[in-house]
């Protein structure tokens, strides 16, 4: 199937929709609101052209400091850039919570592939008995696993 | 203790209330907006739930050519700050909508909201302003986009005020791309930003509108 890939990458509409209704029943005094259709595309465009105003300042103050990878700190500083300062503190809470669990899962993760090891290497041997050849590639594999370690 | 009967008054006595009340009762709600994104964070922060898909976020990033390597952390803030944008957006044009005694949330919200909010100017030419007929009838000064003269990059307006309308109040105008200070601010005088509009207006020929906008405007005689 030929693809033809012209139009832009769009943001999922039913979650900018389930976004809208959750702060419009929060802003309508009785609850009683709808959107209309063309209004939930032009928000979708909004916060598309957002992400790309967003990324392109970032992608200068990057560039400025001669660096190739665009950090948070580049995104935190774009946000003061275009004046959207409001966000920064939210945004860094939301980025130690997110830094937090990312710690908490690679302790976890580290003993977790232990038990993985563990349990491959007892597979294993029971699949071995039944002589095939393929296994015994198997076999290898793992042993170069032990190595990455 | 504080009175806040603001709120309900506003909807009722809305057209007689100057224009500053209102921008001061957004200013609140703003304000409680944020005070309740930042306590809500630091509520819950789960982020099994990321609201807005961090790949498809990445892929919006990378149209841009420009853009190379993202470390993992930051696609994490564009979602964060893509939601927030959102939701200060929904704000605004709900408070339009409001203002509009509608309970349906219309596309010349939002444009009213981008064209309110100095910081969206950005958004100016993603969400065209050519709604307006209800907000030019009774509402005076503010809301009162009287022809939204937003220039596009090539300096052209696409929209016009429309003809026999007498110079408006004198607030809301587009403004061309280059002179973002000047638009988007209640009760400033439309001096050089409609000049500027005026003049790509001659550009692209419409004589004729000119000619009608004239007749409140004698400093810009001689504009053509």
């Amino acid at each position: 199937m030929a693809k033809v890939v012209a139009e832009a990458e769009e943001l999922p509409k039913a979650i900018v929709k389930r976004m809208l209704k959750e702060k419009l029943s929060q802003l309508s005094s009785d609850g009683d609101f709808s959107i209309h259709s063309e209004a939930l595309l032009a928000f979708s465009e909004s916060a598309r052209v957002f992400i790309h105003y967003l990324s392109a300042t970032a992608n200068d103050i990057c560039k400025e400091s001669k660096r190739q990878t665009i950090t948070a700190d580049d995104v935190l500083n774009a946000l003061e850039e275009i004046e959207f300062s409001e966000l920064i503190e939210p945004l860094k809470a939301s980025l130690d919570e997110f830094r937090k669990k990312n710690a908490e899962k690679k302790a976890g993760s580290a003993n977790t592939k232990q038990v993985n090891k563990k349990r491959k290497a007892g597979q294993e041997a029971v699949t071995e008995n039944e002589g095939d050849e393929g296994n015994k590639v198997n076999e290898k594999e793992d042993n170069a696993d032990d190595n990455e370690d | 203790m504080e009175n806040n009967q603001q709120q309900g008054s506003q909807s009722s006595t809305f057209p007689a209330q100057p224009p500053f009340h209102h921008l001061v009762q957004q200013q609140q709600q703003l304000q409680m907006f944020w005070n309740y994104q930042r306590h809500e964070i630091e509520q819950v922060n789960d982020f099994k739930n990321h609201q807005l898909p961090l790949a498809r976020i990445k892929k919006i990033m990378k149209a841009d050519e420009d853009v190379r390597m993202i470390s993992a952390e930051a696609p994490i803030l564009f979602a964060k700050a893509c939601e927030l944008f959102i939701l200060e957006l929904t704000i605004r044009s709900w408070l339009h909508a409001e203002e509009n005694k509608r309970r349906t949330l219309q596309k010349n919200d939002i444009a009213a909201a981008i064209t309110r909010t100095e910081i969206f100017d950005f958004l100016v030419d993603i969400v065209p302003r050519d709604e307006i007929k209800d907000e030019a009838a009774g509402l005076g000064m503010v809301g009162g986009m009287v022809g939204s003269a937003a220039a596009t990059a090539s300096g052209v307006p696409y929209y016009y005020a429309p003809m026999g309308q007498p110079a408006p109040p004198g607030i809301m105008i587009g403004r061309p791309a280059m002179d973002p200070a000047a638009a988007g601010m209640y009760a400033q005088p439309p001096s050089q930003a409609w000049q500027s509009v005026w003049q790509t207006a001659d550009e692209a020929s419409f004589g004729g509108a000119t000619g009608g906008a004239d007749d409140g405007q004698g400093s810009l005689d001689g504009q053509s």
